[in-house]
């Protein structure tokens, strides 16, 4: 495992000027990539990826006010884990797909404080493929705001994201984007589901998915669901003698952790686990 | 356990009078037989002990060896030795059946169970309920066939060992086999000494588990209590002879709820008796 920002690996180069930092990855082998955002005091990152390989990246911390960009060439494969521990202002992602190009994204977000996580991504080339996964858990008095959006430009393209929520005691939590398939994006499939489970009567929750379609023979779907945990899950628990806050936490956990198979990392694994745990 | 006393129990949901003064006395190392014709409360009863949020006790009481059951959280009554097999076991998505089995375990004791312990008991009741053990990492009851499900209830009753099991239509979606498995777990725990109030629509069951006492709930109340002899008359005469040797009235089961249907002119069903 590299820190992209301190060790210069044969098939990474990089190109700074002032304040953006240019990174192309060769990717003519499996190449591993940590990003660790403390300390990084820059406004733009790109992250421009050639070859056919699996490029795969954890990013932990939080890129706060950085412009990070992730170009995906011809084929090109990138594995994104996002793994958010601390408070953070406003991080903007905007990732590229390139023909037949191959994007997996997660993001498991168990950070306190506020935040404002705003991520495009544009499908450009024919047979392009992103799918995306969100788990985030607020609590106290969180406002957490996230905008995930995928534009379509290019037949035969594919995206589905699934965002999860846990909003708890005073906390806010916005599941926010637009799925869009633009004219000439034909046979292109697009799917959105959120959910945000709410506990107190206190929090505020709201996922609200767009469509905006301009093409025929396209397939779409989204769904958005804000609701409080199963009370015949509750009791059923409870019965085979778990306390109740035993049995929510059980629930929560069930909720959240689907997010964990996504990364692969012990230590960073284990560092979410903890967050989770913490939190409950 | 010594005994579980129901006294007077009146029970509601959603403002529907559903047990209208039930009476039942459950002894150590008994096991009995709960029948009725359907909607006439017998589930209620089990939901009431349990402790379901969703039945409202209005009237009466339940206590379990002196104290009073009804003070008790579902959780407690669960830790106290009550247990529950539902008629429909919830499926809970994300939690890991291994996980929750554990932490189930680990609620009725002091010091939390050791995983190589864990394991062998999961390993010997799984054997016992013909229940494959890849069941165990799958999520809670989702996506288990109706017969997994009541199997998966039964293997937590020989896990949790409590003192009085109540089954809900626990032979129902029950092939021959799973039957068979599932009286062998119920006769095991009856020779361990596991009081049990059993509901079934089938004499089947009964038959294999040989109930003590046997209690007929009409009206939301205890109609009838006697022996084993009652099962097979209700088995090949039904509930009529219940209204001709006792003079009750026998409530139709109220289906308002189901009158007007697709191909049903809902206009015509509203107005009909008007």
């Amino acid at each position: 495992m590299i820190n992209l920002f301190e060790y210069k690996a044969d098939n990474i180069k990089s190109v700074q000027e002032k304040e953006k930092i240019t990174f192309d990855i060769d990717a003519t082998t499996k190449t591993n990539i940590r990003i660790n955002w403390n300390n990084v005091t820059l406004k733009e990152v790109i992250v421009n990826i050639h070859g056919q390989e699996e490029v795969k990246v954890i990013e932990v911390g939080e890129p706060n006010g950085i412009k990070v960009t992730y170009n995906l060439s011809d084929d090109a494969k990138l594995y994104l884990c996002l793994a958010s521990f601390y408070e953070g202002k406003e991080a903007k992602y905007a990732i590229f797909l390139q023909n037949n190009s191959f994007f997996k994204g997660a993001f498991a977000d168990f950070s306190y404080g506020s935040k404002n996580f705003i991520f495009d991504c544009t499908l450009k080339g024919q047979g392009a493929y992103a799918t995306w996964n969100l788990a985030s858990l607020s609590t106290k008095e969180d406002e957490k705001s996230f905008t995930i959006s995928f534009y379509h430009y290019a037949p035969h393209t594919y995206a589905k994201m699934e965002n999860y929520g846990v909003c708890e005691d005073k906390s806010k939590m916005y599941f926010l984007g637009t799925s869009s398939i633009e004219r000439g994006a034909k046979s292109s499939s697009t799917h959105q589901s959120a959910k945000i489970m709410v506990f107190d009567p206190t929090c505020k929750a709201k996922a609200s998915p767009t469509l905006c379609i301009d093409e025929n023979d396209v397939e779409a779907s989204h769904a958005a669901v804000v609701g409080q945990i199963n009370e015949d899950h509750i009791f059923y628990l409870m019965s085979r003698g778990l306390e109740e806050e035993e049995a929510k936490k059980l629930i929560t956990l069930g909720y959240l952790n689907p997010i964990l198979n996504f990364f692969e990392e012990e230590t960073v694994l284990e560092e979410i686990k903890q967050s989770i745990e913490k939190r409950m | 356990m010594k005994e579980l006393i129901i006294k007077d129990l009146h029970v509601s949901v959603e403002d529907k009078e559903i047990l209208k003064g039930v009476n039942l006395t459950i002894n150590a190392n008994e096991t009995i037989a709960l029948l009725g014709p359907n909607g006439h409360g017998k589930s209620t009863l089990l939901a009431a002990i349990m402790g379901n949020p969703k039945y409202k006790v209005t009237q009466g009481s339940i206590t379990l060896d002196g104290e009073d059951v009804l003070a008790m959280k579902v959780d407690e009554r669960a830790r106290k030795g009550v247990f529950l097999a539902m008629q429909y076991p919830s499926e809970v998505p994300g939690v890991v059946n291994a996980d929750f089995l554990k932490a189930a375990i680990n609620a009725r004791r002091e010091n939390p169970i050791k995983l190589f312990e864990f394991y062998r008991s999961l390993e010997s009741a799984s054997k016992k309920m013909h229940i494959s053990m890849d069941m165990a990492q799958r999520f809670l009851n989702e996506g288990f066939s109706g017969g997994e499900k009541k199997r998966n209830e039964i293997l937590q009753m020989l896990l949790f060992n409590p003192d009085l099991s109540m089954l809900d239509e626990i032979d129902s979606g029950l092939d021959v086999d799973a039957l068979v498995c599932v009286s062998d777990a119920i006769k095991e725990c009856q020779q361990k000494g596991m009081s049990f109030l059993v509901i079934s629509h089938y004499a089947r069951l009964y038959q294999l588990i040989q109930p003590t006492r046997v209690a007929v709930m009409i009206n939301g109340k205890i109609a009838v209590e006697g022996g084993k002899e009652i099962i097979d008359r209700i088995d090949t005469q039904g509930y009529e002879w219940i209204k001709y040797e006792l003079g009750i009235e026998i409530e139709k089961e109220d289906n308002s709820m189901n009158k007007t249907s697709i191909g049903v002119c809902a206009t015509r069903e509203a107005t009909k008796g008007k």
